[in-house]
Protein backbone atom coordinates (compact mmCIF):
# COMPACT_ATOMS: atom_id res chain seq x y z
CA UNK A 1 0.00 0.00 0.00
CA UNK A 2 1.36 3.41 -0.94
CA UNK A 3 1.00 5.97 1.85
CA UNK A 4 0.19 9.41 0.60
CA UNK A 5 2.38 12.14 2.10
CA UNK A 6 0.86 15.39 3.35
CA UNK A 7 2.32 17.21 0.38
CA UNK A 8 0.87 14.73 -2.08
CA UNK A 9 -2.46 14.94 -0.29
CA UNK A 10 -2.47 18.73 -0.49
CA UNK A 11 -1.72 18.69 -4.21
CA UNK A 12 -4.52 16.18 -4.75
CA UNK A 13 -6.96 18.36 -2.79
CA UNK A 14 -5.97 21.45 -4.75
CA UNK A 15 -6.54 19.53 -8.01
CA UNK A 16 -9.99 18.55 -6.73
CA UNK A 17 -10.78 22.24 -6.26
CA UNK A 18 -10.47 22.57 -10.05
CA UNK A 19 -10.58 26.35 -10.10
CA UNK A 20 -10.31 28.39 -6.95
CA UNK A 21 -10.83 31.77 -5.35
CA UNK A 22 -8.44 32.00 -2.41
CA UNK A 23 -9.18 34.23 0.57
CA UNK A 24 -5.84 36.01 0.56
CA UNK A 25 -4.91 38.21 3.52
CA UNK A 26 -1.17 38.48 2.88
CA UNK A 27 -0.41 36.13 5.77
CA UNK A 28 1.82 33.05 5.70
CA UNK A 29 -0.94 30.53 5.04
CA UNK A 30 -3.03 32.25 2.40
CA UNK A 31 0.03 33.42 0.45
CA UNK A 32 1.34 29.87 0.42
CA UNK A 33 -2.02 28.42 -0.61
CA UNK A 34 -2.47 30.92 -3.45
CA UNK A 35 1.05 30.30 -4.74
CA UNK A 36 0.59 26.54 -4.59
CA UNK A 37 -2.78 26.73 -6.35
CA UNK A 38 -1.17 28.68 -9.20
CA UNK A 39 1.61 26.09 -9.40
CA UNK A 40 -0.83 23.15 -9.48
CA UNK A 41 -3.80 24.58 -11.39
CA UNK A 42 -2.27 27.32 -13.50
CA UNK A 43 -2.76 31.07 -13.41
CA UNK A 44 -6.08 31.14 -15.24
CA UNK A 45 -7.75 28.89 -12.66
CA UNK A 46 -6.81 30.85 -9.55
CA UNK A 47 -7.86 34.21 -8.17
CA UNK A 48 -6.43 35.51 -4.90
CA UNK A 49 -8.85 37.95 -3.29
CA UNK A 50 -7.99 40.31 -0.44
CA UNK A 51 -10.94 41.63 1.51
CA UNK A 52 -9.92 45.05 2.77
CA UNK A 53 -11.37 47.02 5.64
CA UNK A 54 -10.11 49.01 8.61
CA UNK A 55 -9.40 45.76 10.44
CA UNK A 56 -6.70 44.69 7.95
CA UNK A 57 -3.36 46.30 8.82
CA UNK A 58 -1.91 48.36 5.96
CA UNK A 59 1.35 46.41 6.03
CA UNK A 60 -0.60 43.18 5.50
CA UNK A 61 -2.44 44.66 2.53
CA UNK A 62 0.92 45.82 1.13
CA UNK A 63 2.41 42.35 1.60
CA UNK A 64 -0.57 40.85 -0.21
CA UNK A 65 -0.12 43.30 -3.08
CA UNK A 66 3.68 42.91 -3.28
CA UNK A 67 3.68 39.11 -3.21
CA UNK A 68 0.92 38.98 -5.81
CA UNK A 69 2.96 41.26 -8.07
CA UNK A 70 6.26 39.43 -7.50
CA UNK A 71 4.80 35.99 -8.15
CA UNK A 72 2.32 37.12 -10.82
CA UNK A 73 -0.62 35.83 -8.80
CA UNK A 74 -3.98 36.84 -10.27
CA UNK A 75 -5.17 39.17 -7.53
CA UNK A 76 -8.19 41.24 -6.66
CA UNK A 77 -8.80 43.65 -3.78
CA UNK A 78 -12.39 44.06 -2.58
CA UNK A 79 -13.65 46.23 0.21
CA UNK A 80 -15.69 44.33 2.79
CA UNK A 81 -18.34 45.88 4.99
CA UNK A 82 -18.17 44.00 8.30
CA UNK A 83 -17.76 47.33 10.12
CA UNK A 84 -21.32 48.19 9.12
CA UNK A 85 -22.68 45.09 10.83
CA UNK A 86 -23.65 46.06 14.41
CA UNK A 87 -23.23 42.45 15.48
CA UNK A 88 -19.57 42.66 14.45
CA UNK A 89 -19.02 46.15 15.84
CA UNK A 90 -20.37 45.15 19.26
CA UNK A 91 -17.37 42.79 19.48
CA UNK A 92 -18.88 39.66 21.03
CA UNK A 93 -16.68 36.60 21.51
CA UNK A 94 -17.93 35.26 18.15
CA UNK A 95 -17.07 38.51 16.34
CA UNK A 96 -15.00 36.61 13.77
CA UNK A 97 -18.12 34.81 12.62
CA UNK A 98 -19.71 38.06 11.41
CA UNK A 99 -16.51 39.20 9.71
CA UNK A 100 -16.00 35.91 7.90
CA UNK A 101 -19.68 35.70 7.03
CA UNK A 102 -19.25 38.97 5.13
CA UNK A 103 -15.93 37.92 3.57
CA UNK A 104 -17.11 34.54 2.35
CA UNK A 105 -20.38 36.00 1.03
CA UNK A 106 -18.35 38.42 -1.07
CA UNK A 107 -15.89 35.78 -2.25
CA UNK A 108 -18.61 33.28 -3.14
CA UNK A 109 -20.25 35.99 -5.23
CA UNK A 110 -16.94 36.68 -6.99
CA UNK A 111 -16.49 32.96 -7.61
CA UNK A 112 -19.98 32.62 -9.09
CA UNK A 113 -19.66 35.68 -11.29
CA UNK A 114 -16.26 34.64 -12.65
CA UNK A 115 -16.90 30.93 -12.99
CA UNK A 116 -14.63 29.58 -10.26
CA UNK A 117 -15.74 26.31 -8.74
CA UNK A 118 -14.25 26.53 -5.24
CA UNK A 119 -13.58 29.11 -2.56
CA UNK A 120 -10.73 28.21 -0.21
CA UNK A 121 -9.11 29.60 2.92
CA UNK A 122 -5.72 29.19 4.57
CA UNK A 123 -6.81 27.45 7.78
CA UNK A 124 -4.23 24.87 8.82
CA UNK A 125 -3.95 21.90 11.16
CA UNK A 126 -2.71 24.05 14.05
CA UNK A 127 -5.95 26.03 13.94
CA UNK A 128 -7.92 22.98 15.07
CA UNK A 129 -8.61 23.35 18.77
CA UNK A 130 -8.40 27.17 18.77
CA UNK A 131 -11.46 29.34 19.31
CA UNK A 132 -12.45 29.85 15.64
CA UNK A 133 -15.97 31.18 15.20
CA UNK A 134 -14.95 32.23 11.68
CA UNK A 135 -14.68 28.54 10.78
CA UNK A 136 -18.42 28.22 11.28
CA UNK A 137 -19.01 30.91 8.66
CA UNK A 138 -16.57 29.16 6.33
CA UNK A 139 -18.50 25.92 6.71
CA UNK A 140 -21.82 27.67 6.06
CA UNK A 141 -20.42 29.15 2.86
CA UNK A 142 -18.91 25.84 1.71
CA UNK A 143 -15.38 27.19 1.89
CA UNK A 144 -12.69 24.53 1.65
CA UNK A 145 -9.54 24.50 3.76
CA UNK A 146 -6.97 22.53 1.74
CA UNK A 147 -4.10 23.02 4.20
CA UNK A 148 -6.23 21.83 7.10
CA UNK A 149 -7.69 18.95 5.07
CA UNK A 150 -4.17 17.80 4.19
CA UNK A 151 -3.09 18.07 7.84
CA UNK A 152 -0.36 20.66 7.24
CA UNK A 153 0.87 22.46 10.34
CA UNK A 154 2.09 26.05 10.43
CA UNK A 155 5.70 24.87 10.71
CA UNK A 156 5.30 22.68 7.63
CA UNK A 157 3.73 25.55 5.70
CA UNK A 158 6.63 27.83 6.67
CA UNK A 159 9.13 25.18 5.57
CA UNK A 160 7.46 24.64 2.20
CA UNK A 161 7.07 28.42 1.73
CA UNK A 162 10.80 28.84 2.29
CA UNK A 163 11.59 26.11 -0.21
CA UNK A 164 9.59 27.83 -2.94
CA UNK A 165 10.98 31.25 -2.13
CA UNK A 166 7.97 32.97 -0.61
CA UNK A 167 9.05 36.02 1.44
CA UNK A 168 6.30 35.31 3.96
CA UNK A 169 7.87 32.06 5.17
CA UNK A 170 9.06 33.59 8.47
CA UNK A 171 6.45 36.32 8.80
CA UNK A 172 4.88 36.39 12.26
CA UNK A 173 1.23 35.37 12.50
CA UNK A 174 -0.91 38.46 12.00
CA UNK A 175 -4.60 38.22 12.81
CA UNK A 176 -6.82 41.23 12.17
CA UNK A 177 -6.48 44.41 14.21
CA UNK A 178 -9.86 43.89 15.89
CA UNK A 179 -8.29 41.02 17.83
CA UNK A 180 -6.43 43.63 19.93
CA UNK A 181 -9.69 44.93 21.41
CA UNK A 182 -11.17 43.06 24.39
CA UNK A 183 -14.49 41.38 23.73
CA UNK A 184 -17.35 43.67 24.64
CA UNK A 185 -15.50 46.87 23.71
CA UNK A 186 -16.87 48.16 20.42
CA UNK A 187 -14.72 47.84 17.30
CA UNK A 188 -14.55 51.23 15.60
CA UNK A 189 -12.43 52.49 12.69
CA UNK A 190 -10.85 55.09 15.01
CA UNK A 191 -9.73 52.42 17.50
CA UNK A 192 -8.36 50.23 14.73
CA UNK A 193 -6.40 53.17 13.29
CA UNK A 194 -5.01 53.94 16.74
CA UNK A 195 -3.88 50.34 17.25
CA UNK A 196 -2.34 50.23 13.79
CA UNK A 197 -0.42 53.48 14.41
CA UNK A 198 0.96 52.18 17.71
CA UNK A 199 2.00 48.86 16.18
CA UNK A 200 3.59 50.60 13.21
CA UNK A 201 5.70 52.67 15.62
CA UNK A 202 6.91 49.53 17.39
CA UNK A 203 7.58 47.78 14.11
CA UNK A 204 9.79 50.69 13.05
CA UNK A 205 11.87 50.00 16.18
CA UNK A 206 12.60 46.50 14.91
CA UNK A 207 10.07 44.52 16.94
CA UNK A 208 8.36 41.80 14.91
CA UNK A 209 6.21 39.54 17.05
CA UNK A 210 3.98 41.56 19.33
CA UNK A 211 0.48 42.94 19.84
CA UNK A 212 -0.77 46.26 21.18
CA UNK A 213 -3.81 45.42 23.30
CA UNK A 214 -6.27 48.26 23.49
CA UNK A 215 -7.79 49.18 26.88
CA UNK A 216 -9.35 52.62 26.27
CA UNK A 217 -6.46 55.06 26.77
CA UNK A 218 -4.10 52.33 27.99
CA UNK A 219 -1.94 50.32 25.60
CA UNK A 220 -0.76 46.97 26.93
CA UNK A 221 2.03 45.66 24.76
CA UNK A 222 2.49 41.92 24.53
CA UNK A 223 5.90 41.08 23.07
CA UNK A 224 7.17 37.62 22.23
CA UNK A 225 9.48 36.48 25.05
CA UNK A 226 12.41 36.50 22.58
CA UNK A 227 11.87 40.24 22.05
CA UNK A 228 11.47 41.24 25.71
CA UNK A 229 14.94 42.73 26.11
CA UNK A 230 14.79 44.45 22.70
CA UNK A 231 11.51 46.06 23.74
CA UNK A 232 12.99 47.29 27.03
CA UNK A 233 16.09 48.57 25.25
CA UNK A 234 13.83 50.63 22.99
CA UNK A 235 11.64 51.72 25.91
CA UNK A 236 11.78 55.50 25.45
CA UNK A 237 11.12 55.41 21.73
CA UNK A 238 8.42 52.77 22.18
CA UNK A 239 6.60 54.87 24.75
CA UNK A 240 6.88 57.94 22.52
CA UNK A 241 5.55 56.07 19.50
CA UNK A 242 2.63 54.53 21.33
CA UNK A 243 1.75 57.81 23.02
CA UNK A 244 1.85 59.56 19.65
CA UNK A 245 -0.80 57.08 18.53
CA UNK A 246 -3.09 58.51 21.21
CA UNK A 247 -2.56 56.33 24.27
CA UNK A 248 -2.13 58.01 27.65
CA UNK A 249 -0.36 55.11 29.26
CA UNK A 250 1.93 52.34 28.01
CA UNK A 251 2.28 48.98 29.76
CA UNK A 252 4.25 45.89 28.87
CA UNK A 253 2.55 42.58 29.64
CA UNK A 254 4.34 40.25 32.05
CA UNK A 255 3.53 37.07 30.15
CA UNK A 256 4.09 38.58 26.74
CA UNK A 257 2.61 37.55 23.44
CA UNK A 258 1.14 34.09 23.26
CA UNK A 259 -1.31 32.67 20.79
CA UNK A 260 -4.95 32.82 21.85
CA UNK A 261 -4.40 35.22 24.77
CA UNK A 262 -7.58 37.11 23.88
CA UNK A 263 -9.62 33.96 24.41
CA UNK A 264 -8.15 32.98 27.77
CA UNK A 265 -10.93 32.90 30.29
CA UNK A 266 -13.74 32.48 27.77
CA UNK A 267 -16.27 29.98 29.12
CA UNK A 268 -16.35 26.66 27.27
CA UNK A 269 -19.90 27.40 26.14
CA UNK A 270 -18.59 30.31 24.04
CA UNK A 271 -15.73 28.43 22.38
CA UNK A 272 -16.17 27.53 18.72
CA UNK A 273 -13.57 25.09 17.49
CA UNK A 274 -12.89 23.59 14.09
CA UNK A 275 -14.53 20.19 13.91
CA UNK A 276 -16.71 20.97 16.92
CA UNK A 277 -18.76 23.85 15.52
CA UNK B 1 -12.27 49.03 46.92
CA UNK B 2 -11.76 45.28 46.84
CA UNK B 3 -9.58 45.43 43.76
CA UNK B 4 -7.17 47.83 45.48
CA UNK B 5 -7.03 45.57 48.51
CA UNK B 6 -6.18 42.66 46.20
CA UNK B 7 -3.43 44.78 44.64
CA UNK B 8 -1.89 45.43 48.05
CA UNK B 9 -2.00 41.71 48.87
CA UNK B 10 -0.38 40.87 45.52
CA UNK B 11 2.42 43.37 46.22
CA UNK B 12 3.02 41.86 49.66
CA UNK B 13 3.14 38.37 48.20
CA UNK B 14 5.63 39.42 45.52
CA UNK B 15 7.84 41.12 48.09
CA UNK B 16 7.72 37.94 50.18
CA UNK B 17 8.99 36.07 47.13
CA UNK B 18 11.96 38.44 46.98
CA UNK B 19 10.91 40.84 44.24
CA UNK B 20 11.63 44.52 45.02
CA UNK B 21 8.09 45.57 44.22
CA UNK B 22 7.24 49.17 45.06
CA UNK B 23 3.52 48.61 44.56
CA UNK B 24 0.91 46.84 42.49
CA UNK B 25 -1.57 49.26 41.01
CA UNK B 26 -5.10 48.11 40.27
CA UNK B 27 -6.17 49.38 36.89
CA UNK B 28 -9.60 48.89 35.38
CA UNK B 29 -9.33 49.68 31.71
CA UNK B 30 -11.49 48.75 28.77
CA UNK B 31 -13.62 46.37 30.81
CA UNK B 32 -10.67 44.34 32.06
CA UNK B 33 -8.52 44.50 35.17
CA UNK B 34 -4.77 44.88 35.02
CA UNK B 35 -2.41 44.55 37.95
CA UNK B 36 0.39 46.97 37.15
CA UNK B 37 3.56 45.95 38.96
CA UNK B 38 5.87 48.80 39.81
CA UNK B 39 9.49 47.95 40.50
CA UNK B 40 12.87 49.54 39.76
CA UNK B 41 13.64 49.78 36.07
CA UNK B 42 17.05 48.12 36.40
CA UNK B 43 15.37 45.09 37.99
CA UNK B 44 12.79 44.99 35.20
CA UNK B 45 15.61 44.98 32.66
CA UNK B 46 17.23 41.94 34.29
CA UNK B 47 14.05 39.93 34.67
CA UNK B 48 14.06 36.58 32.88
CA UNK B 49 11.04 34.72 31.55
CA UNK B 50 10.75 32.65 34.73
CA UNK B 51 10.54 35.77 36.90
CA UNK B 52 7.93 37.30 34.64
CA UNK B 53 5.82 34.16 34.69
CA UNK B 54 6.01 33.99 38.49
CA UNK B 55 4.93 37.61 38.82
CA UNK B 56 2.09 37.10 36.34
CA UNK B 57 0.91 34.00 38.16
CA UNK B 58 0.82 35.80 41.50
CA UNK B 59 -0.95 38.89 40.17
CA UNK B 60 -3.52 36.84 38.29
CA UNK B 61 -4.09 34.65 41.35
CA UNK B 62 -5.35 37.77 43.09
CA UNK B 63 -8.03 38.13 40.45
CA UNK B 64 -6.46 40.41 37.86
CA UNK B 65 -7.05 39.47 34.24
CA UNK B 66 -3.60 40.72 33.22
CA UNK B 67 -0.28 41.45 34.87
CA UNK B 68 1.87 44.18 33.37
CA UNK B 69 4.69 46.60 34.03
CA UNK B 70 4.54 50.33 33.48
CA UNK B 71 6.84 51.37 30.64
CA UNK B 72 6.47 55.08 31.24
CA UNK B 73 5.73 55.52 34.93
CA UNK B 74 7.84 58.04 36.85
CA UNK B 75 9.68 55.48 39.00
CA UNK B 76 8.57 52.39 37.11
Amino acid sequence: MVVESKRERLIRIVRECDSVVVGYSGGVDSVFLAALCVEVLGRDRVLAVTGTSASLASWMAETARDVAATFSLPWLEIETAEMLDPRYAANPSNRCYFCKNELWSVLQRVARERGFRTVADGANADDAGDHRPGALAAAEHAVRSPLLEAGLTKAEIREWSREIGLPTWDQPAAPCLASRIPYGTAVTPARLRQIEAAEAALRRLGLRDFRVRHHDDVARIEVHPDEWFAALAARDAAVRGVRDAGYARVLIDALGYRRGALNEGLPASQLVQIGRA
Amino acid sequence: MAIEFDARLAAERLRALGYPVVAVEALGAGGETIGVVRLPLDRLGRMDAGDRETIARVVRAFGFRHAAFDLDGPAV
